[in-house]
């Protein structure tokens, strides 16, 4: 059994003590399931509750009886219920059931959870809370399964920069979901390092066969980009009807203009990022340093405009 | 006295009693507080206690009235969950959806899991889904106000105090939003730039129940919410890029399957800047086939990207 990160002592016991008082009597296995406590730890929590006073209410005394097998209310303070949810609690459940049933739309357990708990939060409401993400790709149960066994899987990838379709040897470790986009993160045995990638950019993948070790450690899934030593550095010049980027893309600020325009250092490991942001924002941004990202913008400009056109400009 | 005692005490007065308290009260009731001789001593342990008790899941409630103290009260605002009768195997289904779902903010997934009858599991897939920074404070408070129909107030953006009716909230992208109606038309607000929120206490104020989807910057695409004229517009798509586009289209997207594969996708565009920038994205993947206007739109735009990088 997989005990969830402990809550304190005093947590605990107050998680412990209502429900217990409404149960009446318990087998300590269902304690130790239901409040993830180990047994002795169960006994010591229940004999410091034998020496509690409860003299707000005095005519009741709170005392257990345990043997080896069930915990047994003798006499109990009146505690009207067990703990509820509070209501960002709720909502967090309720929110943790609407993902996983984006993702196994079949469960029908899930399904009549999520519809009682959304009645039960706010009767009157039609969907009082509602989650926009993209569609469940296809692929994010069926990579989860991949990673649980420690299979190593064949990637047919398209990169997110440069549009390429190539083959990658990936060890899984994790998918996940940020920022509304599902990611699989794990080791490229083909780029020899830890790499992310988008999910939805996969077009087929299957296990080679092999399994993997994990890392006794797995590092964290990257949720911003890190700089590394032989990155390209670009100054970008961003029009004030463009600034909205500088909250998507990871880029620093390093002047600004009284009517909102700005400059921000931006820093890549492949100079087509930038050239791609600069073609989509059109008049919106511009690389004022950085020659290789220049480059690769006329690069694709020219391609576009070769479709368009038949010419490059 | 030790201070197990102590807050056992107090959430046993507060729980039992279903109604609010004042300090003087609570103090009154409570020998522990009173046996401190500086006053500002019971006072600081109070307030340690009560955030001890809010710390491991319990919602007492503060309410200051303009004149007069402050008075304290368990909430049991969601006694419905308790009647909700779930099965051992929805129970299951909730609390293995709770471990699997990573929030920011301060909620405690184990307390969650606890009462949920399941502080502990076996074998969870290892899979994350940050939903953004849960603001638990806000939040609360206007889940509370949806279900109250109280009105609430608040500072958004540095423009004027405003007061809406919340009636949902929103999840995008790991971004929380409330839609709330103000002034008879639905508007959507970003939870985390309200500033100085408040909630009415006044009660059954307003509807929540028709809310219609209507056009809203949640469910459409940046393009299809702005001013200009709008257009009609074609992109034709290439067959093995069909794959890559597809599920990146929008919902509200005409899509056509060629018989080569390819896909035809029309769509309405009153921003033309926001269209371009997602149409880029798949740069060589497809082209607009009509409006002529918007194909001259996307060379001059793609030509402008250029003008500042000549010499």
């Amino acid at each position: 059994m997989t005990y969830a990160q402990p809550m304190g002592g005093l947590g605990r016991l107050l998680m412990v003590i209502p429900w217990l008082i409404k149960e009446r009597e318990v087998p300590i296995g269902e304690m130790e399931r239901r409040f993830a406590i180990k047994p002795e730890q169960l006994v010591k929590d229940m004999e410091a509750l034998n020496e509690v006073d409860f003299f707000v209410s005095p005519e009741q005394r709170f005392s257990v009886e345990i043997t080896p097998r069930r915990v047994k209310v003798l006499e109990a303070p009146d505690f009207p219920s067990a703990p509820g949810f509070l209501p960002f609690e709720a909502l967090a459940c309720l929110v943790a059931a609407k993902t996983a049933l984006e993702l196994n739309p079949e469960a029908p357990d899930l399904r009549s959870a999520v519809e009682k708990l959304e009645e039960a939060i706010m009767p009157q409401a039609a969907s009082p809370i509602r989650i926009l993400s993209g569609t469940g790709p296809p692929w994010v149960n069926q990579l989860r399964e991949w990673a649980t066994e420690r299979q190593v899987v064949r990637l047919r990838y398209r990169s997110t920069d440069k549009g390429e379709l190539s083959d990658r040897d990936v060890e899984p470790w994790q998918v996940y979901q940020w920022k509304g986009t599902w990611y699989l993160w794990g080791f490229s045995r083909t780029k020899d390092e830890p790499r992310r990638y988008r999910v939805d950019g996969i077009q087929r993948a299957r296990p080679t066969g092999e399994t993997f070790r994990p890392p006794g450690r797995t590092p964290a899934p990257p949720t911003s980009y890190q700089p590394a030593a032989d990155d390209h550095r670009m100054v970008l010049s961003i029009r004030p009807e463009s600034r909205w980027i500088t909250e998507y893309y990871s880029m620093e600020i390093i002047s600004e203009e009284p009517d909102g325009a700005a400059l921000a250092e931006f820093y890549t490991r492949d100079p087509q990022v930038a050239a791609r942001l600069a073609l989509r924002l059109g008049p919106g941004m511009r690389i004022a340093e950085g020659e290789a990202g220049r480059r690769e913008l006329s690069r694709l400009a020219a391609a576009v405009l070769d479709r368009y056109e038949g010419r490059a400009e | 006295m030790r201070k197990r005692e102590r807050l056992l005490n107090l959430l046993c007065l507060m729980w039992s009693s279903k109604r609010r308290f004042t300090r003087e009260e609570i103090f009154r009731l409570m020998a522990p507080y009173r046996s401190y001789a500086n006053p500002e001593t019971a006072r600081r342990t109070f307030e340690r206690d009560k955030k001890t008790l809010r710390q491991v899941g319990f919602d007492i409630q503060t309410s200051q009235p303009d004149q007069g103290p402050a008075t304290y009260m368990l909430a049991q605002p969601t006694d419905a969950l308790g009647q909700m009768e779930l099965s051992d195997s929805e129970r299951m289904s909730l609390a293995v959806s709770v471990a699997m779902v990573k929030l920011g903010g301060a909620l405690s997934v184990d307390r969650t899991l606890v009462k949920l009858g399941a502080g502990a599991l076996s074998g969870m897939a290892p899979m994350k889904v940050d939903m953004g920074e849960l603001e638990t404070e806000k939040v609360g408070q206007l889940l509370r106000a949806v279900q109250t129909r109280s009105p609430v107030f608040f500072d958004y953006k540095g423009s004027r105090r405003r007061q809406v009716e919340p009636l949902r909230i929103v999840i995008r992208g790991g971004q929380w939003y409330v839609q709330a109606r103000e002034e008879q038309a639905v508007k959507t607000f970003r939870i985390d730039r309200l500033a100085g929120l408040w909630v009415s206490p006044r009660e059954d104020m307003y509807d929540v129940s028709p809310l219609g989807e209507g056009p809203s910057i949640l469910t459409a695409e940046p393009w299809e919410f702005g001013e200009e004229e709008a257009v009609e517009t074609t992109v034709r798509f290439d067959a093995d890029a069909a794959w890559y586009v597809r599920p990146r289209l929008p919902s509200s997207a005409r899509i056509r399957e060629e018989v080569d594969g390819s896909l035809t996708v029309s769509t309405t565009v009153t921003n033309r800047a926001a269209f371009f920038f997602w149409l880029l994205d798949f740069a060589g993947d497809g082209e607009i086939s009509s409006p002529e206007s918007m194909r001259r739109g996307l060379v001059d735009w793609v030509k402008g990207s250029l003008e500042g990088h000549k010499p």
